[in-house]
């Protein structure tokens, strides 16, 4: 085969996998692991150069946070601090509303976003059927602050993980940067879905809450394993602010926490190991080798070429990754998109001297990551709560999604945008 | 040596519905016969499903509360307990709607250890006793098995 029609086919493979990724006819770990092998059988990528690729620090992070998170779960920690929040709210609608959509982003910016909505969309059904109101705007809200609230840092999100690794960026720098402007996405949000809710759902006033009788001290589920677990987390946070100074990756870090928790705990591995989402880390994995294929093969480099030409200037290039975030976050989803992104940016900030490369980085961050609101099939945490809300009479649907989500995620976006330019253009 | 027990020796019966009776009629057979499980016959006798006290609470029971492991700390579920209880709509559903027609049978010359082990197994008040072409026979429940062991062997 000739080299020409030899990275014709790859790109081929290529395209053929993003397109069954988002199309969902395979479970996309099948289709990336797939295509992963399929690079390595036809010889575009020896067995060690697929290894090579492998971004085990992005793996061994998600692997880390997982095995954490499965420690929380067992404790009731956030159904303990949701009912807290029900009972602060005193039966004022916006207040619960406004309670709920920050935890959930405080939470969703240090556990994955999927987590997150898992714990809290039940307990938001069910206090809104305790009080007579409906789950919708709850629902809607729910997966919305997730998205933002895991934009905040290096470990709340899958894409803010691949960018602080390939881009060697510190959980601190994530927090100086991100973290800010991500706090002003979510009160505005929070106020732009009461004004679109207002018409069609109770979003203000009060609801009755005196026939509710809810103690949150019932949601301890173990007590000691919660001093343990928060102990352990506290000191993964630390590890996490200092990585850089002692030289440690956030994956080592995350192990770390990991592993003590399982040490001071006793529990079963085998039991707890069954709760990490293996598939993910698969999906990772084959995602990896495949866009390394086309690193090796210099697809990347000519993506990358192709991009600074029709970008035209710094600023032209900004709004070129915020485009195509926007585009294609919605229809594969962020993770595949930001893994081909990051080395076309890489290459780019190679090629280009001078360039504000961070803002390239937060700027792939910020679109991928808010973008995933705008349909319901742009993020994972967007499925389980529309699966979660077919457990009610509100359902979430695509089409009645479309107008929260898409309007939400245009007005995160366009602010988004304009920090970038006001922090690293204009004030420099 | 004592004869070994076989699920006959120990069989009662309970009588069967169709799958179009009311699931208010089920109900009642529960209360008036004093048993947890009914089965579901067609016309020629043979099973068709059965029915657990379990099947008919469980309607009650909104679709979201599997979500939640548990509700240690709810006592009382405000506007939810009124709507549960106000919504009669269950009780037109028919025998059909809530039968379960994958479930554990056994056979009149089974060994009891086999019913204790299917009740112990699988938390069962009650098993189903059907012959070989399917037909209902009886039921077989914890409790005979239970009198039968700690009653001097009456």
């Amino acid at each position: 085969m000739e080299m020409g029609s030899n990275v014709q086919l790859l790109i081929g493979i290529f395209v053929v996998a993003f397109l069954l990724i988002a199309f969902e006819k395979w479970h996309r770990t099948t289709v990336s692991f797939f295509s992963a092998i399929l690079v390595i059988v036809l010889g575009f990528l020896t067995p060690e150069e697929a290894w090579n690729f492998i971004d085990f620090n992005t793996l061994g992070l998600l692997l880390g946070m997982m095995i954490i998170v499965a420690f929380f779960r067992r404790t009731g920690f956030f159904e303990f601090v949701a009912i807290k929040a029900i009972r602060i709210s005193k039966g004022n609608f916006f207040a619960l509303f406004f309670f709920f959509f920050m935890l959930t982003g405080f939470v969703s910016a240090f556990l994955d976003n999927v987590t997150t909505v898992l714990i809290f969309s039940p307990i938001i059904i069910l206090v809104a059927r305790m009080t007579g109101i409906s789950p919708f705007p709850f629902l809607v809200g729910e997966i919305i602050a997730s998205n933002l609230g895991g934009t905040a840092t290096l470990i709340g999100d899958p894409p803010n993980i691949i960018i602080g690794s390939a881009a060697n960026l510190s959980f601190n720098d994530f927090v100086v940067n991100l973290t800010l402007p991500v706090l002003l996405v979510m009160v505005i949000t929070v106020y732009f879905l009461k004004f679109l809710f207002k018409n069609k759902y109770k979003i203000d006033g009060k609801f009755d809450l005196s026939t509710v009788k809810i103690d949150e001290r019932g949601a301890i589920k173990d007590r000691v394993l919660l001093f343990k677990t928060l102990g352990v987390f506290f000191f993964v946070i630390v590890g996490f602010i200092l990585h850089d100074r002692l030289h440690l990756l956030p994956s080592i870090v995350a192990l770390t926490g990991a592993v003590l928790l399982l040490f001071v705990t006793n529990y079963d591995p085998e039991k707890l190991l069954h709760e990490v989402e293996w598939t993910t880390l698969f999906f990772f994995g084959g995602l990896f080798v495949l866009v390394g294929a086309l690193e090796k093969f210099h697809v990347i480099e000519n993506l990358a070429n192709l991009l600074l030409r029709f970008s035209r200037g710094e600023l032209g290039l900004i709004l070129v990754v915020s485009l195509l975030s926007f585009v294609f976050t919605v229809i594969m989803g962020a993770i595949p998109f930001v893994v081909t992104m990051v080395p076309i940016l890489q290459s780019i900030i190679t090629k280009t001297p001078g360039i504000h490369a961070n803002a390239l980085w937060w700027t792939l961050s910020l679109s991928a990551c808010f973008m995933g609101n705008a349909t319901l099939i742009a993020a994972a945490a967007n499925l389980v709560v529309a699966g979660i809300s077919e457990k009610t009479q509100d359902k979430i649907t695509f089409k009645n999604y479309l107008k929260y989500g898409l309007l939400s995620s245009i007005v995160s976006f366009l602010i988004a945008l304009l920090y970038i330019i006001i922090r690293y253009y204009v004030i420099k | 040596m004592a004869m070994p027990l076989k699920v006959s020796d120990l069989m009662s019966y309970v009588n069967p519905v169709t799958s179009d009776t009311p699931v208010a009629k089920v109900a009642e057979i529960m209360k008036e016969e004093f048993t947890s499980i009914v089965p579901v016959v067609d016309e020629s006798g043979r099973i068709k499903g059965v029915i657990y006290a379990e099947d008919l609470l469980a309607p009650f029971i909104p679709d979201f509360f599997d979500l939640i492991e548990d509700f240690d700390y709810v006592t009382s579920f405000g506007a939810l307990d009124v709507d549960v209880f106000s919504d009669f709509t269950y009780k037109l559903f028919l025998a059909e709607d809530v039968m379960q027609t994958k479930f554990r049978y056994l056979k009149p010359e089974d060994s009891v250890l086999k019913a204790i082990f299917y009740i112990v197994k699988e938390r069962r008040t009650c098993l189903i006793v059907v012959d070989e072409k399917m037909t209902y026979k009886g039921i077989i429940t914890r409790l005979a098995i239970l009198k039968r062991l700690y009653g001097n062997g009456k």
